[in-house]
């Protein structure tokens, strides 16, 4: 079954690890603030003029998440570099589709990153067989300290707050988000049905935001 | 039908777009309802965080340092453009946050004098060009024009749309995806009408060269009706302009360019209508 393995906790963030520092343009140290997200939207504004500097701009804030994201759900690098690279030309071609009304920059992307790896998935022959048990093990990442750091504190929360949700609400969740599974496949994956399916994963989705509290806003603003 | 909804139900809706886990006709009473609800758009943004968090809990791993390089390269090899392409005969189906035009040009204050732009447009050298030039903004004044109104075109179908659903003698029948299309559609009209619209979610974009075409079938036969393109963004909304409570069928199926008036191709979805009383 697809559960997750979240016992990989972020304190291995910091074992056997050789990071060397680099210093992107502008990168992600803190909590993403109501000034991040304003410089955020300003980077796409640039973009959607033909700004490609603010491209990059993007790249060094969302680059190696993105990847990671991407990565976490195809389960193949070069997957995962081609739709990274996917996502920052449609943001290169369409960065005035954004709209700030309805979520984030970064919540933009990652919804970009989320979508054309499902679509991936789909259109290999055996993305229904495949396995989707998520191995969340923790691998040298970022080149940033700081921002490795920041990265590893937001995940802990975030892990934390999965844990806390009830056992079914979790893995159905987990299945729909990192497993790029249909909610018609969580439910048979999990041998329940379709309804209970949507309602273990919307529900699970709420609380999980409830859990999260401030450190949502932290993100969202 | 769907009956009134409480608040925790828009709330799951909510959840469930986070995902992309909404039917079409759930897609539409939500546009509905959100528009007049601050509540609803504060968690529509706490939501959004969450999904953020939740990205970020993946494992952390380093992009190939050559990523970065080959997307500017890619990026430096196509010309940019800000205005979304439209569909190529201008029929789309939901188009994402539309392009706001773009802005006019200061007139220079110390531009030429009216005489002074006629007499130099009077001489022979420059009269070409400027014919050429008059040329290229009057076809790119028409494209913009075109998109205008293509967005209003598609907006007011999707009003059309949400305010069938919104009348309660409204039915609505789900067509299921076939051959994996992966598509899911609800067909929403108003007995006694041609008030009748097709809702689909998951559609692919229109294959080069082909079109999406509705068809009604009843006992006289199959139908052929409107042949759309679409991008894949958002939720296809389409009218079949017919009054579906006579039908027994309604599908989308996918055809060359100018649709089919004979036997239908490859069903991309398909349902049975429910027996007129």
């Amino acid at each position: 079954m697809g559960m997750i393995d979240l016992t990989a906790g972020v304190g291995n963030v910091w074992q056997n690890r050789t990071v060397t520092r680099q210093e992107p343009t502008l990168p992600v140290r803190e909590p993403p603030s109501a000034e991040q997200r304003a410089i955020e939207v300003a980077l796409l504004g640039r973009v959607r003029d033909g700004d490609a500097s603010a491209l990059s701009d993007l790249y060094a804030r969302f680059g190696g998440p993105l990847y990671s994201l991407a990565y976490q759900i195809v389960r193949d690098a070069g997957a995962a570099e081609d739709i990274v690279q996917e996502v920052f030309m449609a943001v290169w071609r369409s960065a005035g589709r954004f709209d700030p009304t309805k979520g984030s920059p970064a919540g933009w992307l990652f919804s970009l990153a989320r979508h054309k790896s499902i679509d991936l998935l789909r259109r290999e022959t055996t993305a229904r067989s495949r396995s989707v048990d998520v191995d969340l093990t923790l691998e040298p990442a970022a080149e940033d300290v700081e921002q490795e750091a920041w990265l590893g504190i937001r995940r802990d929360r975030t892990l934390h707050s999965l844990e806390a949700l009830p056992a079914a609400q979790r893995e159905a969740v987990e299945l729909a988000f990192f497993g790029g599974l249909t909610h018609v496949e969580v439910a048979e994956r999990l041998g329940i049905p379709l309804g209970t399916a949507k309602t273990r994963i919307r529900t699970g989705l709420l609380r999980l935001r409830d859990l999260l509290g401030d450190s949502v806003s932290e993100v969202a603003t | 039908m769907i009956g009134e909804m409480d608040h925790d139900e828009y709330l799951q809706l909510l959840a469930g777009e986070a995902l992309d886990d909404l039917d079409a006709v759930e897609v539409a009473r939500l546009s509905a309802h959100r528009d007049g609800c601050a509540a609803c758009a504060a968690a529509t943004m706490d939501l959004d965080g969450t999904l953020v968090a939740l990205a970020l809990a993946a494992p952390q791993r380093a992009a190939p340092g050559a990523l970065e390089a080959r997307i500017l390269a890619a990026a430096a090899a196509e010309p940019h453009t800000s205005v979304a392409k439209p569909a190529a005969d201008g029929r789309a189906g939901v188009p994402a946050t539309p392009t706001p035009p773009a802005p006019t040009l200061p007139r220079s204050a110390d531009a030429p004098s009216r005489g002074g732009w006629t007499s130099w447009l009077r001489r022979p050298q420059f009269a070409l060009a400027a014919a050429g030039l008059a040329v290229v903004l009057a076809v790119a004044s028409l494209s913009l024009a075109s998109q205008v109104s293509d967005l209003n075109a598609t907006l007011k179908v999707q009003d059309a749309a949400i305010a069938i659903l919104a009348n309660p003698s409204h039915v609505a029948a789900p067509l299921a995806p076939e051959d994996g299309s992966g598509a899911t559609a609800t067909a929403v009209y108003l007995p006694d009408s041609t008030q009748s619209f097709v809702m689909a979610s998951g559609l692919a974009p229109t294959p080069a060269g082909k079109v999406y075409q509705l068809w009604a079938a009843d006992a006289a036969g199959v139908h052929p009706l409107g042949t759309y393109t679409f991008d894949g963004n958002g939720t296809f909304v389409a009218p079949f302009g017919v009054d579906l409570s006579t039908a027994a069928a309604a599908m989308i199926t996918l055809e060359p360019t100018g649709g089919s008036t004979g036997e239908p191709g490859p069903q991309v979805v398909f349902g049975n209508l429910p027996a007129s009383t």
